[in-house]
């Protein structure tokens, strides 16, 4: 029996590895074309369809063909980053809410709806995003915000049509807050009682002990569930395709600029590509999947070792 | 009297510290329980309990689990507030005063009750931030020099200070069992409390660690008023100055423990301490 758990672990390694690999091998020609200009240029063009395609670096390309994919990162980034500052404080108020302040009974139905959130397929978020929150946003929310905001560095200026940076990252904030808000619950109401009534016996009052004691023992839920809610963020598609503007080539100047993911951008950018004789813009587009690949890792990284980084703090609470 | 009762074989006096002499009758009285009722919703778990604790004390609380003592001991620091559906009737008085009295402070109270647990449960902190955590709460010796001192008091108090002082900033959970209960009692310690509360404080440990429990019991004695819930009659025996037998919910018998224990005036409390059922 060890040795089928063990065979099919190293199977879901060895799947994982050749998804990268499949990637790296399809993107190889364009990586070779586009060097570092892939992530410091935004431009992405994928030339002249009906030209004659031309021989550069011994590879074959359309004429005119450019790809820079700046904008997507900082689209992706930006967007990923709203919705988990939103997201995470939100979700373990709502996580303590439901773990502290209601009675047993009624925690579980709350906790139900709040699940059936994460539950709710994200092309429903972007429709409901499409038809009903980019026309308040547009029409009632970002005038104001601009107007009493302003002040603030991106806050200001044009708002747009509703579709961007800030719509995109309020929706994936409501999409991405169940999950923040069932893992936290989960760790508060299985922490064992001895530390918090340790903390009330010695006159904590119940706020302290939530701070001092109780919060930091779900740190790593915490972080945890962050960590889920940034991968799933940075790599959503449909919602965002549906309500953040498709900006091409356009980095955003302020919070309601529209803007583009990678995820999104595949999706909206593999028709055309598939049109290109040379193959060369499905190899970037692979590129692109390739960065969206590396740049989770690399938050997963920095989030582990920021959990290892608060395992060694060991208090709270300041002298 | 039974015959080949186990307890009565036994000496009664502590072994270490001279035999405590049975209490001044004079001295003062600080908890002062009245006809007390306590509900779970509409489950009822004590009945009428009427008692009252001395200062400078040990008053064990006896009897079968489930018979209501440590929800007798909970709500004398209130911890049962948590529980929901939790409700007591009667009159339970501190110092005279009513601590269920509509507006009465919880956190006060609780400053002045201190309580050890029957699991020890040190923070996940260092042992010097266990000991000065009622310190922050509370805010009290604010300057770092006075929390020095306070912990190292508090330390000495609960006779954890030469193993102690060397690995103050060391996690407190790097420490054995015995050691982490009496950390436990030098944290409730830390706050100076009148009166502490234990439950089963030495349920968990070996007999090495529960010698050194009872020593510290009664060395606290000169110091604070004890309260012990206990299931291990010998050391109600051997640490007690008093001693309360609670039977499903009511107590049945209150009396100097070594009255109790050789010439109980209830048959319960005979049956029960000579181990006919419990």
């Amino acid at each position: 029996m060890r040795r089928v758990y063990a065979a099919l672990a190293a199977l879901v390694a060895a799947i994982l590895v050749a998804i990268v690999a499949f990637f790296a091998v399809e993107a190889w020609p364009a990586i070779g074309l586009n060097g570092w200009h892939f992530l410091t240029h935004d431009v992405w063009d994928v030339g002249r369809q009906y030209g004659n395609p031309i021989l550069r670096d011994g590879r074959l390309v359309l004429p005119g063909a450019h790809y820079g994919i700046l904008f997507l990162i900082v689209g992706t980034l930006l967007s990923t980053a709203i919705a988990v500052v939103l997201a995470v404080p939100i979700g373990v108020l709502a996580a303590i809410f439901l773990a502290e302040c209601i009675p047993a009974a009624l925690r579980t139905w709350v906790s139900f709806f709040v699940e059936m959130l994460a539950a709710i397929p994200s092309v429903v978020f972007g429709l409901w995003g499409y038809i009903f929150l980019i026309p308040f946003l547009a029409r009632h929310v970002f005038p104001w915000m601009a107007a009493h905001l302003g002040f603030l560095p991106y806050f200001g200026g044009a708002t747009g049509s509703g579709y961007g940076l800030l719509t995109s990252g309020l929706v994936l904030a409501l999409m991405i807050v169940p999950l923040v808000t069932s893992t936290v619950r989960d760790a508060l109401v299985a922490q064992p009682h001895g530390l918090r009534d340790a903390a009330l016996a010695l006159g904590a009052t119940r706020f302290e002990t939530l701070r001092t004691v109780q919060l930091p023992g779900t740190r790593r839920a915490m972080t945890g569930s962050a960590i889920l809610a940034t991968g799933r963020a940075l790599g959503e598609t449909m919602a965002v395709l549906m309500i953040s503007g498709n900006a091409l080539n356009y980095l955003p100047t302020n919070i309601y600029s529209p803007i583009s993911t990678m995820a999104s951008f595949i999706v909206s950018q593999l028709d055309g590509a598939l049109q290109d004789p040379t193959g060369m813009a499905v190899r970037a587009l692979a590129e692109v999947a390739l960065v969206l690949c590396l740049i989770s890792v690399v938050v997963n990284s920095l989030a582990r070792g920021l959990l290892y980084w608060q395992d060694r703090i060991s208090s709270a609470w300041p002298a | 009297m039974t015959p080949g009762n186990t307890i009565l074989n036994r000496p009664l006096a502590a072994p270490k510290p001279a035999a405590a002499p049975a209490p001044a009758p004079a001295t003062r009285v600080v908890i002062e329980a009245r006809n007390v009722d306590f509900f779970y919703h509409a489950h009822q778990v004590l009945f009428g309990v009427s008692l009252e604790v001395r200062q400078n004390e040990i008053l064990a609380l006896i009897g079968p689990s489930g018979c209501g003592k440590s929800t007798f001991l909970r709500s004398l620091n209130r911890m049962n507030d948590l529980i929901a559906g939790a409700r007591l009737r009667g009159s339970l008085r501190i110092d005279g005063e009513d601590i269920y009295a509509p507006g009465s402070d919880v956190i006060a109270l609780r400053r002045r009750v201190g309580m050890v647990f029957q699991r020890s449960n040190p923070f996940p902190f260092s042992i010097e931030e266990n000991v000065t955590f009622g310190l922050r709460a509370n805010r009290l010796a604010r300057r770092p020099g006075e929390r020095v001192a306070v912990v190292e008091r508090s330390l000495r108090a609960a006779g954890l200070w030469e193993e102690g002082k060397d690995r103050l900033k060391k996690p407190a959970l790097a420490l054995s069992g015995g050691q982490q209960q009496r950390l436990c009692i030098a944290r409730a310690l830390a706050i100076e409390p009148e009166i502490l509360l234990m439950d089963e404080p030495a349920s968990a440990l070996d007999p090495i660690a529960t010698a050194r429990i009872e020593e510290l019991a009664l060395e606290l004695k000169q110091r604070y008023t004890l309260v012990i819930v206990t299931h291990n009659l010998q050391q109600a025996a051997r640490i007690s100055d008093r001693t309360s037998f609670f039977l499903m919910g009511r107590v049945i018998e209150t009396a100097p423990t070594q009255q109790m224990f050789t010439h109980p005036a209830v048959q319960e409390t005979e049956d029960y301490i000579t181990g006919r059922f419990g």
